[in-house]
């Protein structure tokens, strides 16, 4: 015989849909996101992999200020590895865009067509996917390059930019602004000759080294060309290269990250139920006892009250395993080819997905709610018969401040369902923090890119190849610049830091108290913060293409957003550089610099290269508002709906009462909806610093992935917007409450014969 | 269930119990030395005042509150040596309790609520055949709600007697009913012990009660203050108040 008590789940599912419904449907999306996610991600990660195998994706590249001799490189290549030429020319595009343009390559780093066809003739050139949707260039559509017009044959990938950084040290891929193009053999040389950026890629002929072994051999093929006569302009390894590792970095704390995030949700689901459970329970007291007595056991019960949250969890986790592998992929798949450049993928069951899906949460649900249940039922029959559920045999009232009868109700009320307010609480955290979170990156932004273009010292700056003159120097001041790196530890690896050499009386930096007679130099706030630095420290920093080593005294920290810096005393800088000391090597200035050969630039920074982060970063956090919007008023909506709804189901009997007594429906609202509605008001206001805490905390893990410093800034507004939503999700649930008081009838006091 | 015949031995005997609640100076002493027998198939009625130690003296003999000192044997067992796990074992297979709140489960209906205990036991009575002796045939399907207050104790008494318990345990089982409804309550538990056989002890206020049971106990001050035996049992149609 099955025991005749499952037949009250038919029912209980019917009287308390509203309440499973909505739990259901919070896990089933927690579920579907999760593994939809997973799946993309995974399948992300797979193609990632795979594409970079096929297509030899090189273990470094360099560029060299000519072409190395054949010597060079053969004498490199004695090291095991393969050298392949790679050159490339910058072409500007309209608005602001650059397309790099590389010849089709054969032998490494080989590109997948994902539309249309590679190049073949001399007019014919084929673009990176990703840079032609945010730049919108279609397949057949003409590109005017090097004064010609060349037909888009195709949409390729290559693995060497999977992110797209124009520069190493770029803060974030620019996909609006910076592409990479393909041509047939022999139409770069029709380039002017100065434009041609001398690339080289390296492969290891040894494909099983380890991180160790790869990074001791890049230093040894540095040296090498070094030592063969070789001048490097940069020289990077796939590790330090942001076009080739951010992605790994990116997906590396994504993943996690949500896998937290969305177990934490599952986790307050199981305190929800088993808050749920447990008030059962307290309602069902005397039916327990009477059970108890008559002989069931303990287990009999646990196994009849945990049967519910097993299967509601069982149910979520099908129809969310369904949807997460059949509608939210393309969602996932969006976010990832909406930043990356990547080869198409297919999506494939996760089993890791799949177990933390399914056996997590139904793990989750019966670990807790066992717990819950266990303790509950440890109390005897008669207990329960005398409804006398708490452990502590002197249990007195809660002694309570001498206030209003009223304010002494809802405290009442408040005291009596703490353990669903505690929840209530941790939910509205949970959910005011992701909501903060899609909220506060567009100002953060917006705020990081204004406060930098406010406090950029110049209009332009120019950085030359070596000493030039202008041709209108007008109040353009020299300056000294060199690019160290340093050691940033939690990121595990070497962050680039850019270095000027100031005059002593810099009209540019009036506030700097630079002195040529001063070792060591200040630091910019955003690289202070960084890199945990204060006044007095002495930093290490190597410089990448000659390995030599220096040691700066921290002088100061000054106020100069965004960029990881180093200002000292020109004198000092070229001293250190071992340099003359009338060397520059670039201009800080408020006009435009004409330079006689064009070619001594080597970059200009001007204030729309700060536009142009700002409006990358703002398209790739783009969908996340939303996201996040929509995920907090879930999470209210069912958190509140839940568990407030228990308080009004608890009271139901003594709603009833007062009824009978002649309390008015206004009046009874005071109580039982005023209680819970100052406890969700006090829960907002209460999680507030700590959502702050959380942004701050999270922003931290977000810096490591940035080769530059984002200063959390967090607009007071956003503050009452989250208030604002959870009330707003509030009232909603409060008006559904206020009319099932108004349904509570009178005879259920009549009819009680307690 | 097949029923032991031996009339010598009693079914149902309490030595000297002693039960307290309390320490220290708060230590009220509620069961003080309370000692007697019931044979199978005996209807015993208890009473006495209010605060005397009946419904004590009743959860005690259920196993559902320990003793301080005594014994209590059921049928050849010392049941206040078990611990509460043979306890629990004990009462599926052998006890039956009714209270004064029925205690119904609201979302099953009449039958369900019987077929629940039903389940405790390997034997249990005829569902349909019980629910007739009842009178609850025709509201079988009802839940909880949709009955009088009579008809919810039937149903209570019902989910009692389904796995046939020995020994039936009744605290205050007209105690929130009419003089009508209680006394059909009563001529169906004397039905059932006619039908079934069972040993019934009978927790009550109301005197007459004491009419229909072949022992009668008055506790006061949790001491027995009276103990006796009725030659002759009226019938429980017949008993007034
Ligand atoms: N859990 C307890 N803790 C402390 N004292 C208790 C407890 N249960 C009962 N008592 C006390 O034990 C005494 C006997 O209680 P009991 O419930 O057995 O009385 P009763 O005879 O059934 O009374 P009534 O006819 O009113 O039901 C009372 O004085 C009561 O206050
Ligand atoms: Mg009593």
């Amino acid at each position: 015989m099955k025991n005749p008590l499952r037949k009250r789940f038919k029912r209980d599912l019917k009287s308390n849909k509203g309440r499973y419904f909505a739990i259901l449907l919070m896990m089933t999306v927690t579920i579907a996101i999760m593994s939809g996610f997973l799946a993309v991600a995974d399948g992300a990660q797979k193609v990632l992999n795979e594409n970079r195998a096929d297509c030899k994706l090189e273990d470094g590249s360099f560029t060299a200020v000519k072409k190395i001799s054949t010597a060079a490189q053969a004498e490199t290549e004695k090291l095991g590895v393969s050298v392949y030429e790679n050159d490339y020319v910058n072409e500007k595009l309209p608005d602001e865009a650059t397309l790099r343009i590389y010849q089709d390559r054969e032998q490494i780093n080989l590109v997948t067509v994902i539309d249309g066809k590679s190049p073949v003739n001399k007019n014919e050139i084929a673009v990176d996917r990703l840079f032609a949707e945010s730049y919108g260039l279609e397949v057949g559509e003409s590109l005017t390059i090097n004064e010609v017009p060349m037909i888009i044959t195709g949409l390729i990938s290559v693995p060497d930019y999977s992110a797209l950084f124009k520069n190493n040290s770029d803060l974030m891929m620019d996909s609006f602004h910076f592409g990479v193009g393909i041509v047939s053999a022999g139409v770069l040389q029709s380039f002017p000759a100065n434009e041609i950026v001398m690339d080289y890629s390296y492969y290891f002929d040894n494909r099983d080294l380890t991180e160790k072994e790869k990074r001791n051999l890049s230093t040894d093929i540095k040296d090498k060309l070094v030592d063969n006569g070789a001048i490097l302009t940069s020289f990077v390894t796939a590790e330090n290269n942001q076009s080739i590792s951010f992605i790994d970095d990116d997906m590396g704390s994504d993943v996690p990250m949500m896998k937290v995030f969305l177990s934490l949700i599952i986790l307050i689901m199981a305190f929800v139920f088993s808050i749920v459970i447990t008030s059962t329970i307290e309602t069902e007291a005397p039916i327990i006892g009477t059970l108890l007595a008559s002989g069931y056991t303990k287990y009999e019960l646990i196994r009849h009250y945990i049967t519910m949250p097993i299967a509601v969890t069982l149910v979520s986790a099908m129809i969310g395993n369904i949807i997460g592998y059949t509608m939210m992929p393309d969602f996932f798949k969006g976010m990832y080819y909406g930043s990356y450049s990547l080869p198409p993928m297919d999506i494939e069951l996760n089993m890791e997905a799949l177990l933390l899906t399914t056996v997590l949460p139904i793990a989750m649900m019966i670990g807790i709610n066992f717990v819950a249940l266990y303790r509950k039922l440890s109390i005897s029959p008669l207990n329960f018969l005398r409804k006398e559920l708490k452990k502590s045999k002197n249990r007195r009232a809660v002694k309570l401040p001498n206030v209003s009868f009223f304010n002494r109700f809802r405290l009442r009320v408040i005291i009596q369902n703490k353990k669903s307010y505690i929840t209530l609480f941790v939910g509205i955290f949970l959910a005011s923090f992701i909501l903060m979170f899609g909220l506060v990156i567009t100002p953060m932004i917006s705020h990081y890119v204004d406060s930098i273009k406010q406090s950029a010292v110049s209009d332009y700056q120019y950085i030359l190849k070596g000493p030039v003159e202008p041709e209108n120097p007008g109040n353009a001041e020299k300056m000294t610049f060199s690019a160290l790196e340093t050691y940033y530890s939690p990121a595990g690896k070497n962050i680039e830091v850019s270095f000027f050499g100031l005059r002593e009386d810099s009209d540019y930096f009036d506030d700097l108290p630079i002195s040529d007679d001063e070792k060591g130099g200040y630091l910019s706030d955003g690289l202070a913060k960084k890199l945990g630095a204060k006044p007095g420290d002495t930093l290490d920093f190597v410089n990448p293409y000659t390995d030599k080593e220096y040691s700066i005294k921290v002088i100061g920290i000054t106020d100069y957003p965004g960029a990881l810096t180093v200002f000292m005393s020109q004198k000092q800088l070229n001293e250190l550089l071992d340099r003359d000391s009338s060397y520059f090597n670039g201009y800080f200035s408020d006009q435009e610099l004409t330079f006689t050969d064009k070619n001594s630039l080597a970059t200009v920074i001007t204030p729309e290269d700060m536009s142009k982060f700002g409006d990358q970063m703002l398209s790739s956090f783009k969908q996340m508002a939303p996201l996040c919007l929509f995920a907090a008023i879930v999470i209210y909506l069912v958190l509140m709906v839940v568990l407030t709804k228990l308080v009004i189901d608890k009271n139901a009997l003594s709603i009833s009462f007062l009824k009978v007594f002649g309390y008015e429906t206004s009046e009874i609202r005071k109580i039982y909806l005023k209680a819970t509605t100052l406890v969700v008001l006090g829960s907002l206001l209460l999680c507030l610093p700590l959502v702050n805490l959380g942004i701050q905390g999270c922003f931290l893990i977000v810096q490591m992935k940035l080769s530059g410093y984002l200063p959390v800034y967090i607009p007071m507004y956003l503050y009452a917007e989250i208030v604002a939503i959870g009330m707003a999700s509030y009232f909603v649930i409060n008006f559904i409450h206020m009319r099932r008081i108004n349904k509570i009838q009178l005879s259920a006091a009549l009819k009680n014969r307690e | 269930m097949e029923k032991k015949n031996e009339i010598n031995t009693a079914f149902f005997s309490v030595k000297n119990i002693e039960k307290s609640y309390g320490t220290g100076s708060a230590k009220v002493k509620v069961l003080d030395g309370v000692s007697t027998e019931l044979y199978e198939g005996e209807i015993c009625v208890i009473l006495g005042p209010s605060g005397s130690g009946k419904s004590t003296f009743l959860n005690v003999a259920g196993g559902l509150e320990s003793i301080d000192g005594g014994s209590i044997t059921i049928d050849g067992q010392d049941i206040s040596k078990m611990d509460p796990k043979s306890l629990g074992r004990y009462r599926r297979d052998k006890l039956g309790f009714v209270f004064q709140f029925y205690n119904l489960i609201p979302n099953l209906t009449v039958k369900e609520n019987i077929e629940v205990c039903a389940y405790l036991s390997k034997n249990p009575l005829e569902i349909d055949e019980l629910l007739h002796t009842l009178g609850l045939w025709e509201h079988k399907d009802k839940f909880p709600n949709q009955l009088s207050g009579g008809q919810q104790q039937r149903c209570a008494i019902g989910r009692a007697l389904v796995k046939n318990p020995a020994l039936l345990l009744c605290d205050e089982l007209t105690g929130a009913l009419d003089y009508k409804t209680a006394k059909e309550i009563l001529a169906l538990i004397e039905k059932i012990n006619q039908t079934y056989h069972n040993t019934i002890i009978i927790v009550t206020h109301n005197e007459p009660i004491k009419n229909m049971a072949h022992r009668v106990l008055k506790l006061h001050d949790g001491r027995i203050v009276k103990d006796y035996v009725n030659e002759t049992q009226l019938s429980a149609k017949d008993l007034e108040w």
